[in-house]
């Protein structure tokens, strides 16, 4: 995967570093597209460049956020908009799932205590 | 919301999930010019902070400043203020007024004395007493010194109160002063723009709420995160100045190809803000995106500087004199001198055609 552009030559190199971290520690990484000082242009480029993958994630959480991957495995673009809809963030997430993806612990004790609750209810009609 | 709750606790109150904060956080962590893998730790301490009372002010103002930050919906500046942070006094938001809008001055001033968070917007007039923008029969200058006095940090918001501003441009008759050159013995947080970028304002609250402390600063007192680089560092317009591409009037050939304003009169080397990068209207654009130089609004004496149009290397920018003085000459003596005007600017527009193809023949 090559480009005629230094910038995007960059960042690929960047990824390059990051997947290989991934995979060697298990630490994932990201880059952050916005605060770059990208043309709109070299940011439709970049996202041509690196494809489609086979997993597309919408998330509603105070507006959407698309999480998609790329044709590179581990490989992740994510975008957050606000409740109107702007755009508030957009990065490059190497990991095997972006981490805001997975339910957390407390989440998930949560959820225990709701359906336990109900088992409790039921028991006691 | 009581002030004793944590933000987590209200947050989770009002139903709003741990992504949410995740995803707020993100874009807390790219405003901030944070490595994005801060987004998690942003979020913890977030969910762990409790209310910050924030006492707002007004002095010589035209609004502009609270109309870009209340209006800005990203990253959500209004849920920052009214959610994260205890927006206890406001002239122009709050429904009290008059001597009950006074009294709840004093209150909040009285009950978080030393723990709140000052902001101004606006210059102070010093010269003759103040009397260009009395307050309830008091100056502008006896309110900043009583209550920056109790205040933890004092927040400059907006050009005017950062340095002056507009209400400084010579003559300057109030003798409007910036707030940093009037507060003595705390820290004060220059913001400057006019207006300033929405979520600077955000990013400096968050750091605060998040780390306990006021970003770090650069010489004029603004936070490095923001104001460290030039807007021609960050222009992704840079490339054509490196190559010597400049737009030589507002719409030749080189301005519709997007190359550099340098030479017509962008201030975008010698201004420091984050309108590059963090744009504006939900990132939409800014300034120089949209064909138009940098005036350079968030330096001191941006008004006083000379032309908006003149370069910075002194050249003269278009030939805007020769245009306005014909189109002038029109409009006084007739449709006869009007149609001559007309020529005149398509001379001007064929002269600079030519200079612009003969520099196109010699590169």
């Amino acid at each position: 995967m090559q480009s005629d552009d230094p910038f995007l030559q960059a960042l690929l190199a960047e990824l390059r570093m990051l997947l290989a971290q991934l995979l060697e520690s298990g630490e994932s990484g990201q880059i952050d597209l916005l605060r770059l000082p990208m043309a709109p242009a070299q940011t439709e480029a970049l996202r041509a460049l690196l494809g489609q993958g086979e997993i597309v994630i919408t998330l509603e959480a105070e507006g959407p956020s698309r999480i998609e991957e790329t044709r590179l495995s581990g490989v992740w673009w994510v975008e957050h908009h606000d409740r109107a809809g702007h755009l508030v963030a957009r990065l490059l997430e190497v990991a095997a799932v972006p981490e805001i993806v997975p339910a957390a612990a407390p989440d998930i004790g949560a959820s225990l205590g709701v359906l336990s609750g109900e088992d409790a209810g039921k028991a006691e009609t | 919301m009581s002030q004793k709750d944590t933000l987590g606790q209200e947050l989770s109150r009002r139903g709003i999930s741990r992504r949410a904060l995740l995803k707020f956080a993100a874009a807390a962590a790219t405003s901030l010019a944070l490595p994005p893998s801060f987004a998690p730790a942003i979020a913890e301490e977030l969910s762990k902070a409790r209310r910050q009372s924030l006492i707002w002010l007004s002095f010589q103002d035209c609004t502009g400043c609270l109309e870009a930050l209340t209006r800005s919906e990203a990253p959500g500046i209004e849920r920052l203020i009214f959610d994260f942070v205890s927006l206890d006094y406001q002239e122009t938001l709050m429904a009290a007024a008059g001597t009950a809008a006074e009294d709840v001055l004093k209150a909040v001033a009285q009950e978080n004395r030393g723990n709140y968070l000052l902001a101004v917007d606006g210059s102070v007039p010093v010269a003759d007493n103040g009397v260009y923008s009395m307050i309830g029969g008091r100056s502008p200058m006896a309110i900043l010194s009583e209550l920056a006095e109790g205040a933890a940090a004092v927040l400059a918001i907006g050009t005017c109160a950062a340095y002056g501003g507009i209400p400084k441009a010579a003559p300057n008759p109030t003798g409007a002063a910036g707030i940093g050159a009037l507060v003595g013995g705390k820290p004060v947080v220059n913001i400057p723009g006019c207006p300033p970028i929405p979520e600077v304002l955000t990013g400096v609250l968050v750091n605060f709420l998040t780390f306990g402390k006021l970003p770090d600063l650069d010489a004029q007192g603004r936070p490095l995160a923001y104001f460290g680089t030039t807007i021609h560092d960050q222009c992704y317009r840079r490339p054509y100045y490196d190559q010597g591409k400049f737009a030589k009037s507002f719409d030749d050939a080189g301005a519709r190809q997007g190359w550099c304003l340098f030479e017509l009169g962008c201030k975008g080397p010698t201004t420091h803000n984050a309108c590059a990068s963090l744009k504006w209207n939900g990132g939409t654009s800014f300034p120089i995106q949209s064909g138009h130089g940098c005036l350079g609004c968030s330096e001191p004496d941006f008004w006083d500087k000379g032309s908006f149009y003149t370069s910075l290397s002194g050249g003269e920018g278009p030939p805007w004199g020769a245009v306005a003085g014909a189109a002038a000459g029109g409009v006084a003596i007739g449709g006869a001198a009007a149609f001559a005007a007309r020529r005149a600017r398509a001379s001007v527009e064929r002269q600079l055609a030519q200079e612009w193809k003969a520099q196109e023949d010699e590169a």
